[in-house]
């Protein structure tokens, strides 16, 4: 793309040129930005995509958690027989148990199962209804956790094992996960754990050195949160000039003009609220009910200048739309695609530069597999557990594989009947989770060779920054738009 | 029962609508499509009689300045006839009869019931099919059996490896296991 203000370095030493117009000897440097290479994967995109005339909601969850634990299990076992298989403890050498009931009291032996957490302060829908008439309202709190009361329990299709000892106790753990324990059953009925196995880091689909000489990036952008107030900020503004180009100088131009495609990933509208008493619309009475809706209580200003802003962007920039909780989309996992004619101005670029894709979301990048969510998974996961390192969570999620443990417990999913699109078959590349509290990224190293890049990309609408993830050597940079460092 | 309700719908809907010979109408006719759910025959016998009636309609009862229209409103209904009529072949491909007193399931139930510790009680006017039938709906290891057909679990435990046992797949994918509601629909389907 061309540079349109006459703002280079050569000509600002010449004071006479300046407010004039641009000569015609001038020479401005070109930056063209090279095609997109990051496509969708299109089985994964399958599997995500809910056929809305098959779409049944009367199914229940036991389903999902038949498909999880049948799919799992076998990968466990294989993991944990090659770990302890032979192992002594208590001069007693471990068994496989079939079924979680059937562990005996005082034999060593080991079992497969999904791990169901008992949490006095998960919301409970019978503690709604026993507490109809009570008057008392529970205090909403960060976290589920409650290290104390917790019981965390081994289910199987027979019945449920309550797990106890230090190992689980202090080990990183959630509803919905399947593991494999070693332990012996005491006196109390429970099962004291000596080790835990998860089935590990799934194999991962090797890839090419990359050949190409020149730098290219994808920009991670989550939680823009436009609410198309005039009090939103201006970072949101100067986040476009610099994908654009339009901002700042030669140096600049180099860098964001190797940008060849960015990702929103998640939260890309401000969470719904009252529109503001400053607003127009507050001078209509509120009785006005036109077109079947009050406008008082409903403004249209946030989907509009989203709209804008990424019309603006398509039309240089290769845009890939991913929905978070806040999003007009549906509010169940996986979510779909969020529908184009929401965006009018950008629906002209479907199918060119603009993709809606849904949550979580499979690309391909020269060969690099990346694997992206919106974030609710681990923000779920922060609610069992204690602590807040969310790249650990990221990891674990890799090695239970499953990209979201917590659902359809509570996190909303679809009631699935032969399939959780969730379990990773294999291991990405890239994983990012959106919406974090704040940037932080590692790189995960298997037993078999895998490494994965981890980037927990933080809110933009709160830290100002957006990350850049060079294609071909897999690291991270974050542009911080913040004023005043 | 849920899927005969869904064919009368349609059916009624057909029969009331061709009074008004209108444009908007027609554009109505031609864009129904058949329900989702009711059996694959009942689905194209309705849809085969809205078509006929729509012809009948248009050809009859639409006014001078509407002839336009008519050559396109033809062509949509011929497509949608043909690949009604496509779907209707597929159907008929025949489907096997079931042999309630094929000796191969009397064995495969003696087999089933070696490894159970009592008698099964009340039993004496069931048959050997609709036994061998809730026996698979009441193995654990092929995951729940409500909110699907026999059917689709079959097919879902084949999916995840478990190799259900081919005797129930004959059973589910012969006419009769197809069409009654007895032996293609668990035995808690309509009762919860």
């Amino acid at each position: 793309m061309s540079l349109m203000a006459p703002v280079a370095s050569s000509s600002i030493s010449d004071s006479a040129s300046l407010l004039s117009d641009p000569k015609k000897e001038d020479s401005y440097s070109e930056y063209q930005r090279c095609a997109n290479p990051c496509l969708p994967i299109e089985k994964y995109d399958k599997e995500f995509k809910i056929d809305r005339k098959t779409v049944r909601y009367e199914q229940q969850y036991a389903n999902l958690y038949f498909v999880r634990l049948s799919i799992l299990k076998r990968r466990v076992e294989k993991v944990a027989a090659e770990a302890w298989d032979g192992i002594e403890f208590w001069s007693q050498p471990a068994k496989q148990v079939d079924r979680v009931l059937d562990v005996k009291q005082g034999e060593l032996s080991w079992v497969v199962g999904t791990v169901y957490m008992e949490m006095p302060q998960k919301p409970n829908i019978l503690d709604e209804i026993t507490k109809e008439f009570w008057t008392v309202v529970p205090i909403s709190k960060d976290k589920f956790a409650d290290p104390e009361h917790d019981e965390i329990t081994l289910e199987d299709d027979s019945g449920r094992l309550v797990l106890a000892g230090s190992v689980i106790k202090n080990q990183l753990i959630v509803t919905g996960c399947v593991i494999a324990v070693l332990g012996a059953e005491t006196a109390s009925g429970e099962f004291e754990v000596r080790d835990i196995i998860f089935p590990g880091l799934a194999p991962q689909i090797p890839r090419s050195i990359s050949t190409s000489t020149s730098k290219r990036y994808i920009a991670l952008i989550s939680g823009l949160d436009i609410s198309g107030s005039i009090h939103q900020g201006y970072e949101t503004s100067l986040l476009i000039e610099y994908l654009m180009g339009e901002l700042g100088s030669d140096p600049s131009f180099a860098h964001g003009s190797d940008i060849v495609h960015a990702i929103f990933a998640g939260n890309s509208l401000a969470e719904a609220s009252e529109s503001d008493s400053d607003s127009a619309n507050s001078l209509l009475p509120s009785k006005d009910k036109k077109y079947g809706y009050d406008k008082a209580s409903y403004d249209s200003k946030p989907t509009e200048t989203l709209d804008s802003i990424l019309a603006e962007l398509s039309m240089s920039l290769s845009i890939d739309l991913m929905p978070g909780d806040q999003d007009l989309t549906n509010s169940s996992m996986p979510q779909q695609p969020i529908h184009p004619a929401l965006l009018p101005k950008t629906r002209r670029f479907v199918k060119s530069t603009f993709t809606t894709v849904t949550n979580p979301y499979w690309c391909e990048v020269d060969g690099a597999r990346i694997l992206g969510t919106g974030g609710q998974a681990i923000s779920d996961i922060y609610k069992y557990v204690k602590g807040d390192d969310r790249i650990e969570m990221m990891k674990s999620t890799l090695l239970w594989q499953h990209c979201a443990p917590t659902a359809p417990d509570t996190l909303w999913s679809y009631p699935f009947q032969d399939k959780d699109p969730f379990i990773l078959d294999e291991c990405p590349h890239v994983y990012f989770a959106g919406n974090q509290p704040e940037f932080a990224t590692t790189v995960m190293q298997g037993d078999d060779g895998q490494r994965v890049r981890i980037i927990a990309l933080p809110k933009f609408s709160v830290t100002k920054e957006i990350v850049l993830l060079d294609i071909d050597t897999l690291e991270c940079e974050v542009v911080s738009f913040k004023a005043g460092v | 029962m849920p899927p005969k309700k869904k064919s009368t719908a349609g059916r009624s809907k057909s029969i009331g609508t061709p009074k008004q010979a209108r444009l908007t109408d027609s554009f109505r006719h031609t864009k129904k499509s058949p329900s989702v759910g009711s059996p694959a025959q009942k689905e194209a016998s309705s849809g085969k009689e809205s078509v006929e009636d729509i012809t009948t309609v248009s050809s009859a009862e639409l006014p001078i300045d509407h002839v336009d229209l008519l050559p396109k409103v033809k062509q949509a209904e011929k497509e949608k006839e043909s690949a009604i009529t496509e779907e209707k072949v597929e159907v008929e491909e025949p489907a096997e009869r079931l042999d309630y007193n094929d000796p191969a399931y009397s064995t495969f139930l003696d087999k089933l019931l070696e490894n159970e510790i009592a008698e099964p009680i009340h039993q004496e006017g069931v048959s050997t099919v609709i036994k061998i039938l809730k026996k698979f709906d009441s193995t654990a290891t092929y995951g729940p059996s409500y909110g699907m057909t026999r059917l689709q679990r079959w097919n879902r435990a084949e999916k995840l490896g478990f190799e259900p046992p081919p005797e129930v797949y004959k059973i589910l994918v012969s006419q009769e296991g197809r069409e009654e509601e007895e032996l293609r629909e668990g035995y808690l389907h309509g009762q919860i």
